[in-house]
């Protein structure tokens, strides 16, 4: 027989094995708003993160995912210094928001956290009319000086956040009794009113049901045009629709990070590749 | 290898998934051996057997597609599984055709009409051969996930393409010589043409296999994949 003989690249040597910790991908990127450089984190004499390094670029939603345990909260609540209301929490490393060093001595962690906002896991919006729970924040930063821009920011927030029609006639109203999907979105407005550059959240849906979810989910492809955002979530579904880069933890350590459609497709470290095929959690 | 999943239902899921593609490879292999030996021998009593052969594999086929998008709603597969089930469900669709053609292959053998010309038949029967080979081949690499026996399998279809064209030219020159077998020999250029489609989806099924171990598509020697 006249058979060419078969020449196949073997490409099955990319998947990195199981015990390498070594981080896999492209950790950085060009247009960096965040950059994390061997960020180290104790809780006491226990290091939950272990030496990560990545940047967050401008205008990107940035997936964080992981088994229970793994730091990724634990990573995201250092991107706006969260941990520091923890006693026995330590963070060593460097972490920059448009260059500047968040943990220098020089800043002060109210701004900033105006500055990365964030949006946590159950609702918890303020025991305040709808209204307030907006105004709040403008108020207390000074970014406004009379009722007539108040109304505005709270306008502007509540149409940003995609609950405006919903609740313009009953803005007196408590914030905490909205279903807890509107109320995920007060919370998200409430974020947004004092003009953040970075949005955290900390699974933003996982009180949420299916449409409440659905709705979050467009509203962060939506605000992504304005906002940089992080987002740690426990869905892979939803890391895969709402991101476009993610970074995989493992007890602490930052395994793989990519692009969302090589890292849910093609991931290169077979722990990665273990964990979102449900063969580990 | 890979742990088992945490929902050990999803692992005999994919595991039903692979054996009916299996059973649907074996019965293409047997419905081309069948369509091979109806020509070789002029079995019209084969050649029809072979025809309603083909209704078992669509029955094949819709369990396959089924079970799939079963599989796709409910598992919401990704990475290697997510590789796997649609892979499958494009080996699944290409046997399909490859069945459709063997019945193809049958339904010309009774064409022919008891006219038998025993060089076209030959050089017919020796393609149809090589297709079977390399469908087995081509199953054998789909149930070890072998690449290399795959992409092997991909590279023996240029010979059935080598085949088809000099049989192509003989069978024109046939059709100018002898204006008294033109029937016969319209039924063998379609049967001829029914083993270039069948190599080439079997170079599809080799294609699908190199997909699900690498994540890349396979494009012959200068393959770097995509």
């Amino acid at each position: 027989m006249n058979v060419q003989p078969a020449e196949a690249p073997d490409n099955r040597a990319t998947l990195v094995d199981r015990e390498n910790r070594n981080t896999v991908g492209e950790a950085f990127v060009d247009n960096a708003r965040m950059s994390c450089r061997h960020v180290d984190v104790y809780y006491g004499d226990k290091q939950a993160i272990n030496g990560v390094s990545l940047d967050i670029g401008c205008n990107e939603v940035i997936a964080m995912i992981g088994p229970s345990g793994c730091g990724k909260s634990t990573f995201l609540r250092c991107l706006n210094r969260m941990n520091d209301t923890i006693d026995i929490c330590r963070v060593t490393g460097q972490i920059t928001l448009d260059g500047k060093d968040i943990y220098s001595k020089a800043i002060d962690v109210v701004p900033l956290r105006a500055q990365v906002g964030m949006v946590f896991q159950k609702p918890n919006p303020f025991s305040k009319s709808i209204y307030d729970n907006i105004a709040y924040g403008p108020r207390i930063h000074g970014l406004v000086n009379n009722k007539a821009e108040t109304d505005e920011i709270v306008e502007t927030s509540l149409q940003k956040a995609g609950l405006w029609e919903e609740v313009k006639d009953r803005l007196d109203e408590p914030g905490t009794g909205l279903s807890g999907g509107q109320q995920q979105r007060l919370c998200i407005a409430r974020t947004i009113a004092v003009s953040p550059d970075v949005i955290l959240m900390d699974e933003p849906c996982s009180a949420l049901d299916p449409i409440a979810t659905a709705v979050i989910e467009d509203l962060i492809d939506e605000l992504r045009e304005q906002f940089t955002i992080a987002i740690v979530t426990h869905s892979m579904q939803q890391a895969s629709r709402v991101s476009q880069r993610t970074a995989f933890f493992h007890l602490g350590d930052l395994i793989e990070i990519g692009s969302t459609s090589q890292i849910f497709t093609q991931p290169r470290h077979k722990l990665t590749e273990d964990y979102i095929t449900g063969r580990f959690g | 290898m890979s742990p088992k999943h945490i929902v050990r239902s999803y692992d005999a899921d994919l595991d039903r998934a692979k054996s009916k593609i299996m059973e649907m490879g074996r019965s293409c292999v047997a419905q081309l051996d069948h369509a091979t030996k109806a020509l070789e021998t002029n079995d019209s009593v084969l050649a029809k057997r072979t025809m309603k052969g083909d209704e078992l594999i669509n029955t094949l086929y819709s369990e396959i597609d089924g079970f799939t998008v079963r599989l796709l709603a409910i598992r919401q597969p990704l990475a290697g599984d997510l590789r796997h089930i649609i892979s499958g469900l494009k080996i699944a669709t290409d046997l399909e055709r490859i069945a459709d053609y063997s019945a193809n292959i049958a339904e010309h053998v009774i064409g022919l009409d008891n006219v038998i010309l025993e060089q076209p038949v030959k050089a017919m029967v020796e393609m149809a051969d090589k297709a079977r080979s390399m469908l087995s081949d081509a199953m054998e690499a789909y149930r070890n996930v072998d690449i290399f026996k795959a992409t092997d399998v991909w590279h023996r279809d240029d010979e059935i393409d080598r085949d088809y064209s000099q049989l192509l030219s003989q069978l024109r020159q046939y059709l100018t010589d002898d204006q008294n077998n033109i029937n016969a020999f319209t039924h063998m250029l379609f049967v001829a043409r029914s083993c270039e489609r069948i190599g080439d989806h079997i170079t599809n099924i080799a294609e699908s296999i190199y997909y699900i171990e690498t994540g890349q598509f396979y494009h012959g020697n200068d393959a770097a994949g995509e």
